[in-house]
């Protein structure tokens, strides 16, 4: 597969903010340390200075005092400000992901039904699983690894004895995550599989419920979901269980390490070779490890969670490119030989037509519904390639052209138009970014929608959608109409553009519509009989 | 199920022992903060060090990692049981309710409320709840231990204390508010993207990838500024507690410090606290402010569940009817409508209004009205999913409501408009209704339903895949195949729901004639949207806005005037 999701490259334009978050996150943890480890060194230092009241007067406190605030503010400070900056990035990286998918989305053949609301809402959860990725994975081995190698040679410089046994135990402690990885990775991936599974397992089900109740079918079904979601549950228990011991392995692994390096300073100690002093400030200095490590224990859930997210994003590819052809000039003609059509997968296919067109020419496309009308409109206009038979335009196979050629000159209304929550104008620029006000109060006037939009007080400017102004679905369907009239296309393929209108309303849109596409190509299909003109064609699908 | 707190009185047990084992373990810690401040001041005074002491150490430094993981795992699978209990009850009243579920949300939203809200509470359960007890049992204990050694210093700590409950409302409120804006802003943003993936198509013909992915741009950008400048006041009371964690820290540490070089300025040359408690003060420090942070963090975790459960209320909401175990007749008897009235939801009008009716045994009865007259509502009463808000149903002496439902749906053949099919061939999917059946009586169900034709020029035949819900067959024939599913049960009482309107008319005929020999002695409910080729029929219902408005022979409603104007409207 090419052109993979790359999360390195969405983060790219904006390493700046990344860099800022990663540093601000070391200066705060630095700082947690460096308060813990000066003012342990501090009351011990001062204890001892105490000890020999003489000296005590000459003991300079001003310098450690003023680190202790130091580190107290800029522990504040610098978590504060991680924060912000390291969300202000990963909102930086969403929207990356967005565009970036959106993109592929719209470059794919995934035709949105009304089946696929679920689909999506999952898409774009896994949209939002993956911006977690460098928060969760990447800033804490980054943190982990920087400071503690700091530490160490901190401590090298200090004492190479101690340095060497807190080397050796930390790199104990870092086959803590990779065990974690080898042992749990593979059960986080299935826990994502599962989950698909069970809600599979669940949902299809729940769709037929009724008729399963009647026929003592549920039973078995909800048995069968029960047992998945056991599965699940325990597969979760175990993968909960990983973590805790994982946890438990790093905070008793530090443990032990604060404790041997304790003893080991100890003998220095009494050998007089360190002050207790900086016994102290060592010992404080562990004890701000655990929290660096201990998001560790979950970096490989989050590595699975992210890869399989990953995994799901690019199942949706580019649609490859099937025609060539770019030059569709002159009068458009339109000739469907013996065509037949089906979607993928039906055991249902149309009956085979015949028919030729030209420009100026009008189909009346009839049948009872069910027909498959709509089948056919789809493969008229490049959706659905034939299931039999061919269709030319001007005399070249359709699926000759390229796809961008296709929908230039192809446009099709669909039965469940799109309108979103854009105002008026907006929606209809859709179809033309540049068309003038004239161009969309004409547009809007052919479908015969003049009436309702003088009534809104807003006019163009109306919003719609969800959020705006009510729109009916007889009138959602003529302004995506006149959306459509806007492009300009050459053949137009209508969807039952006639429903819920009076007779008066239908003769004046239609002719308008003859009115203004005298030049185009123009296909109605419609369930009810319609009174036709002498000039245009009909084509009756019967059921097979 | 009214609160979010109620739910977790189930596993009250198990939540106190994790709270008890997480305060065991802070004084395991302040055990271990007193031995090692020992230990260190042994060091500094140059004495000797006792063997056991070290040991003690080593082990109660191993000892609370070990209670923190059982604190943790007992929290989760108190959270599990939960959420595995709640998960059954709901499937068991969603399953129950029928079609009545519907009136909640999609299928695909229910099994989300079902699977991934559920799992929402976990956080709250696990995490949440323990911590909210810990956060005043640690730092008080913290602060005893440090008050018996130093009054001022636990003076220092204390003074910011009760602010904790203050800045505990101040953070949730805040926390709350941000978190509510942000999933508004973010629910809008979100929204819109969904909105241009559904409309890919449109977007496709019309060519205008670029404006989306310009609005789209905008729209990200104008979200990420919005919430950048609610996050910044919302991490400012986080960072308040972190200031005053380290300020308590820095501090104590200070006075501690100066005390010891006698350099406190009301105290000259006078040491208050020595060495051994000042350094067991300073390494309990940090843990006191430790559970509060927690909390803080954690916080989201409330807000999240609190959203779950507000989407889960509704569930335990349905008025679904649980039935009893009185058995219902296996022969036809009378069934009763007795006033039922029956509410949509809320802002709905009634579905169904004071309908009084009877159908005597074996009687056929046809039920007719415009769409939305409350036809479908009617026959689905029967099923026995909802209760009725008034009135009563009877089934020859019994009331529907104290049935063994179960049983009762054996006597009833149910075909919905939109019959419903689960993946899988043909032949599985008929067999749900009898698993038993032979080939022959496939094959003579089959033929009974006029399905013969079709279902053997299928490659397959029987065997045939049909996909999810029956995609890959037209809706004619699934109405037909409904059919023959249904004729393999043996039920007397037969609920049709506009059972052929997706046949072609002459088809609807051969139906219609069949269905009249098939119901020969059963009792018949037939709602249809018109009489055609149904004249066979004892007795016709039309109904009005969930009343019936008119009952008599077919030519009588056939001139009743409001059976010939709706019927004109559907002419057209």
């Amino acid at each position: 597969m090419k052109n993979q999701l790359k999360l390195v490259a969405l983060m790219r334009p904006h390493w700046r903010w990344w860099l800022l978050s990663l540093t601000l996150g070391t200066l705060t943890l630095a700082s947690i340390m460096g308060l813990l480890t000066v003012s342990g060194w501090f009351i011990t230092a001062s204890a001892l200075a105490g000890l020999q009241l003489a000296s005590a007067g000459s003991f300079n406190y001003f310098g450690p005092a003023a680190l202790i605030r130091f580190f107290a503010i800029s522990r504040t400070a610098g978590r504060y400000f991680e924060r912000l900056s390291s969300h202000n990035a990963i909102l930086l990286l969403l929207q990356q992901l967005r565009l970036w998918f959106m993109q592929r989305f719209l470059a794919s053949a995934f035709r949105p039904s009304s089946r696929s609301a679920d689909l999506l809402q999952r898409l774009i959860t896994d949209i939002d699983r993956l911006d977690q990725w460098p928060l969760r994975l990447v800033a804490p081995l980054f943190w982990t690894c920087l400071i503690s190698s700091a530490w160490l040679v901190a401590l090298w410089l200090w004492q190479p004895q101690l340095a060497q046994l807190a080397l050796f135990y930390v790199l104990g402690l870092l086959l803590v995550p990779v065990l974690a990885l080898f042992l749990g990775y593979k059960g986080a991936c299935s826990l994502v599989k599962l989950a698909s599974k069970r809600r599979q397992e669940l949902v299809e089900p729940l769709s037929a419920l009724t008729m399963l109740q009647l026929h003592q079918g549920w039973t078995a079904a909800e048995q069968q979901w029960l047992h998945t979601e056991q599965q699940y549950q325990q597969l979760l228990w175990r993968q909960q269980l990983l973590e805790l011991s994982c946890q438990f392995l790093l905070l008793s692994g530090l443990a032990l390490m604060s404790f041997h390096l304790l003893i080991t300073a100890l003998a220095l100690v009494a050998e007089q070779q360190i002050s207790v002093a900086a016994l102290v400030a060592m010992l404080m200095s562990t004890f701000a490890l655990p929290e660096l490590w201990l998001p560790l224990a979950s970096l490989y859930r989050h590595l699975a969670d992210s890869a399989m997210a990953k995994q799901r994003l690019n199942q949706i590819q580019p649609e490859a490119e099937t025609g060539t052809y770019c030059q569709l000039t002159g009068p458009i003609t339109l000739e469907l030989q013996q065509l037949s059509a089906a979607y993928p997968g039906a055991l249902q296919r149309t009956m085979a037509v015949d028919c030729s067109l030209k420009a100026g020419d009008l189909l009346w496309l009839q049948g009872p519904s069910g027909v498959g009308k709509s089948t056919l409109l789809s493969t008229l206009a490049g959706w659905l390639t034939p299931a039999s038979g061919r269709v030319l335009v001007n005399g070249q196979d359709l699926q000759l052209y390229s796809s961008f050629t296709q929908r230039q000159h192809i446009g099709l209304l669909s039965q469940q138009v799109s309108l979103f929550n854009m105002t008026l104008a907006a929606n209809l620029r859709l179809a033309r970014a540049q068309a003038s006000d004239k161009e969309l109060y004409q547009a809007l006037a052919d479908v015969q929608l003049t009436d309702w939009l003088t009534a809104l007080p807003q006019g163009l400017e109306t919003p719609l959608g969800e959020y705006g102004v009510a729109v009916s679905g007889g009138q959602a369907r003529r302004i995506a109409l006149a959306r459509l009239l806007l492009q300009n296309c050459s053949i137009l393929l209508l969807d039952e553009p006639l429903v819920g209108l009076d007779s008066s309303t239908i003769q004046k849109l239609l002719s308008a519509l003859r009115q203004r596409c005298q030049q185009q190509i123009l296909i109605i299909a419609s369930h009810q009989p319609l009174a036709t003109e002498a000039s245009s064609h009909q084509l009756r699908l019967k059921l097979l | 199920m009214q609160s979010l707190r109620q739910l977790v009185q189930s596993e009250k047990s198990r939540l106190h022992l994790a709270i008890a084992l997480g305060a065991t373990a802070t004084f395991l810690m302040i055990w271990q903060c007193w031995l090692l401040a020992t230990l260190c001041d042994l060091a500094l005074h140059q004495q000797q060090i006792p063997t056991d002491l070290p040991l003690h150490i080593l082990v109660l430094w191993l000892l609370r990692p070990l209670l923190l993981a059982a604190k943790d795992l007992l929290g989760l699978r108190a959270s599990q049981a939960i959420r595995t209990s709640i998960r059954k009850q709901l499937v068991g009243i969603i399953s129950s309710a029928g079609p009545l579920r519907q009136s909640i949300a999609s299928d695909g939203d229910l099994s989300t409320r079902l699977l991934e809200q559920v799992d929402a509470l976990d956080p709250y359960i696990s995490r949440y709840v323990p911590q909210l007890y810990l956060v005043v049992l640690c730092p008080l204990a913290i602060s005893v231990a440090v008050a018996s050694q130093s009054l001022l210093a636990a003076m220092l700590l204390l003074a910011t204390a009760p602010l904790i409950p203050v800045f505990m409302i101040l953070l949730g409120k805040k926390a709350a508010e941000a978190s509510q804006q942000q999933v508004q802003a973010l629910g809008l943003l979100g929204g819109r993207f969904l909105e241009f993936l559904r409309g890919a198509a449109t977007i496709r013909q019309l060519q205008a990838e670029p404006q989306v992915l310009n609005r789209l741009n905008n729209a990200s950008e104008d979200y990420r500024k919005r919430t950048m400048s609610v996050l910044s006041k919302a991490f400012l009371s986080g960072a308040v507690l972190e200031l005053f964690a380290s300020l308590a820290i820095a501090l104590v540490a200070l006075y501690l410090g100066l005390g010891l070089l006698g350099e406190l300025p009301w105290a000259k040359a006078e040491i208050p606290v020595s060495y051994q408690p000042a350094l067991f003060i300073l390494l309990m420090a940090p843990e006191f402010y430790a559970p509060l942070r927690q909390l803080g963090s954690d916080y989201h975790a409330k807000a999240q569940a609190e959203a779950a459960f507000a989407s889960l209320a509704p569930i335990w909401a349905l008025p679904v009817c649980a039935g009893g175990n009185v058995k219902a007749a296996i022969q036809p008897v009378t069934i009763s409508f007795q006033q039922i009235t029956l509410q949509g939801s809320e802002h709905r009008t009634a579905l169904l209004t004071e309908i009084q009716a009877e159908v005597l045994p074996a009687q056929r009865i046809g039920i007719i009205g415009a769409s939305g007259a409350g036809k479908t509502s009617l026959l689905e009463s029967l099923l026995g999913f909802q209760q009725p808000n008034q009135g009563q149903i009877r089934i020859g002496e019994h009331l529907l409501t104290t049935l063994d439902l179960t049983q009762w749906r054996q006597q009833l053949v149910y075909l919905s408009q939109h019959s419903q099919w689960l993946s899988g061939s043909l032949r599985s999917n008929l067999l749900l209704a009898k698993p038993e059946a032979t080939e022959q009586e496939l094959h003579l169900v089959l033929q009974q339903a006029l399905c013969t034709d079709f279902v053997f020029s299928l490659p397959m035949g029987l065997d045939t895949e049909l996909a999810e819900a029956g995609i890959g067959l037209s809706g004619g024939q699934l109405q037909r195949l409904a059919l023959a599913r249904a004729l393999l049960k043996q039920s007397w009482c037969w609920l049709l729901d506009e059972p052929a309107s997706m046949l072609p008319p002459e088809q609807q005929q051969l139906y219609f004639q069949q269905l009249r020999l098939l119901t020969q002695g059963n009792t018949l409910l037939l709602a249809t949207h018109h009489l055609a080729g149904l004249d066979w029929l004892d007795q016709v219902w039309l109904l009005q806005q969930g009343r019936i408005v008119a009952k008599g022979t077919v030519a009588e409603i056939q001139a009743h005037p409001l059976y010939q104007a709706s019927y004109q409207v559907e002419g057209q």
